[in-house]
């Protein structure tokens, strides 16, 4: 109970923490709409709003009051919850996020774990048959990947698998003008679509993952507790699963977590390549339709969900592996 | 005759390709921007070594051009990154202090939130001109930089030469020059070339978003080209630009890798 407790306390000082990141990454916020080259209320309400709307908005954001007030207005507004209404859309901006928010958890955690696995999977065989000519292979073909951007992955899976082969759909969630008879084709035609655009993050990831969980195994396979382990006369795969592994995947799944922001870069392209209707393709489309308002309230939600993740994710690895201490 | 080396091999390719994007206007057989709706997707041919787009622009021009662009954003957005870098990280490093203590906690905001979202965000807002793409990519390149360096400093900064420069009763800032600076130049170019690859990366990335410089041909702009274009056959505006593109990129993380194991051993 008293541990309980003290985790419980930690918990509460770590999201105290956030606090000062969170009023960051609102600040910058702030900076990027005054950054704009012309009226902010413009910006705000649409090049094609009619001038009372402009003054209206003018008067909601207090934009001819000076700057620090604005200031003040736009960080109550944000902790309000309120991100400002979507011109192309004609909703609140938080409303449009939160619809399309599921399409993006799904597909980043599908294209993490496809990384994950291959990237564990060819690490371990990197490092254990480390004298053998798969070794270097392995690795090459790990450092192309790390250089080859997520477009060009995603374009040649394209070519490959649903234009010349046709073997996946090229983008989309469901079927077009498929009616489904129960639940489990339905979700089976998602899994179809959803194939391509997790793989192309996945090969993305796949390279760093590679290259860590190599040096992390090759540390462990030359640690004294191993070589013990090893003059024991333990078969090799229960060397490799019960001592090796267990010790080597640590800092791997650390990383996956402190990936995540740049996760977000790799779901934007892949999302627009793929038209699927996650956060990524909500950005460019604001992009595309000038609505300021919801791209800038895409910057403030992801990146404060970025920032609170990583935080929560960090506390359960120091919970798991007490070696791994509170960073902030 | 002595073996080539990978080290060697990387460095020179890394000049021809140099020299290809210097010499663009005298390399390229025709002026990228040039449309000609008759001759559109063509194949690759003697006329057009890598095939024509949609737009009926000659590939291998755009390529040509695209290296040029691709090495001056790098280049000078990692220049300008790196340099604000180690000023930030000798004088938090070095001196710590407020200033360089609230400069570190700038540095863990911008690493704590998703950077291509950021920079996408400035760029719309800014506009996408080349001068606009190349500093915001500077301007949110140099934190991780800054952290590397920093740590450097610290250790360095322990060292008995320093402290038998300060008992010599050296400045700070002579200090910070002469002593500290020389010691953390493997680290710096290992930055550098890598944060030359990360703004390639970058800039083809917006490019391929549809954020470019009209002026400036980018091989981003052609892989966007591509997206329709393999869809009725025209493997070329795929092919080509995404090699060179990966060659750029591969050549500079590579001399990363390579300069931080050559210069300085013990990180090896």
């Amino acid at each position: 109970m008293r541990e309980l407790i003290s985790v419980f306390y930690r918990f509460s000082i770590r999201l105290l923490l956030l606090i000062p990141v969170v009023l960051a990454v609102i600040t910058i916020g702030f900076v990027l709409m005054k950054l704009f080259p012309g009226d902010p209320a413009v910006l705000l309400a649409g090049e094609a709003a009619s001038p009372q709307y402009i003054e209206r908005i003018r008067e909601i954001y207090g934009l001819d009051k000076p700057v620090w007030e604005q200031y003040l207005l736009y960080l109550e507004r944000v902790m309000m919850l309120d991100l400002g209404y979507s011109l192309s859309y004609k909703r609140p901006v938080l409303d449009v996020i939160l619809t399309r928010l599921p399409y993006t958890v799904i597909l980043a955690i599908s294209g993490l774990s496809i990384g994950l696995i291959l990237g564990l999977f060819l690490g371990i065989i990197s490092a254990w048959y480390r004298k053998k000519l798969i070794s270097p292979i392995i690795n090459s073909i790990a450092f192309i990947f790390y250089s080859t951007p997520v477009y060009v992955i995603g374009q040649f899976l394209i070519y490959y698998f649903a234009i010349t082969y046709r073997v996946f759909p090229v983008g989309g969630v469901v079927t077009i003008g498929v009616e489904h008879r129960n639940f489990y084709t339905y979700v089976l035609d998602v899994l179809w679509h959803l194939t391509l655009p997790s793989l192309t993050l996945g090969l993305v990831f796949m390279a760093s993952y590679v290259k860590l969980t190599r040096s992390s195994f090759l540390e462990v396979i030359s640690s004294s507790y191993f070589l013990a382990a090893r003059s024991m006369g333990l078969r090799n795969s229960t060397l490799l699963f019960k001592h090796a592994l267990r010790n080597a995947i640590i800092p791997v799944i650390t990383l996956a977590g402190v990936q995540l922001g740049m996760l977000i870069g790799g779901v934007i392209i892949t999302e627009s390549m793929f038209s699927w209707p996650g956060i990524g393709q909500l950005t460019m489309e604001a992009v595309s339709t000038r609505d300021y308002p919801l791209l800038l309230g895409i910057f403030i939600f992801t990146s404060i969900a970025v920032v609170v993740i990583n935080a929560i994710v960090d506390f359960i690895y120091s919970i798991i592996d007490p070696r791994i201490k509170d960073r902030w | 005759m002595r073996k080539l080396n990978s080290l060697t091999v990387c460095v020179v390719l890394t000049f021809l390709l140099g020299i290809v994007g210097l010499l663009a206007d005298q390399v390229a057989p025709y002026d990228p921007l040039n449309t000609r709706m008759f001759r559109g997707l063509q194949p690759p041919s003697n006329v057009n070594l890598m095939g024509t787009d949609q737009l009926g622009r000659d590939v291998f021009s755009w390529v040509v051009y695209g290296i040029r662009t691709s090495l001056l954003v790098g280049l000078s957005s990692a220049t300008m990154a790196v340099a604000l870098a180690v000023i930030i990280g000798l004088l938090s490093g070095y001196k710590g202090g407020i200033i360089g203590n609230v400069l570190m906690r700038v540095a863990d905001v911008f690493l704590s939130i998703p950077r291509f979202m950021l920079i996408i965000v400035t760029v719309v807002l800014l506009s996408p001109r080349i001068s606009n793409i190349i500093l915001v990519i500077a301007m949110f390149s140099w934190p991780e930089a800054a952290r590397v360096v920093r740590s450097e400093v610290l250790s360095i900064k322990e060292r008995e030469y320093v402290m038998a420069a300060k008992a010599l009763g050296s400045r700070d800032l002579d200090i910070m020059i002469t002593e500290i600076l020389p010691n953390t130049t493997p680290t710096i170019l290992s930055l550098w070339t890598l944060i030359i690859a990360e703004a390639i990366l970058t800039e083809s990335a917006l490019g391929f978003l549809g954020l470019s410089d009209f002026n400036y041909p980018s091989l981003g702009v052609m892989l966007m080209m591509a997206k329709n274009a393999i869809f009725v056959g025209g493997w070329w505006v795929l092919l080509f630009p995404s090699i060179t593109l990966v060659i750029l990129i591969l050549m500079f993380n590579f001399l990363s890798d390579k300069l931080i194991e050559r210069l300085s051993p013990r990180l090896g």
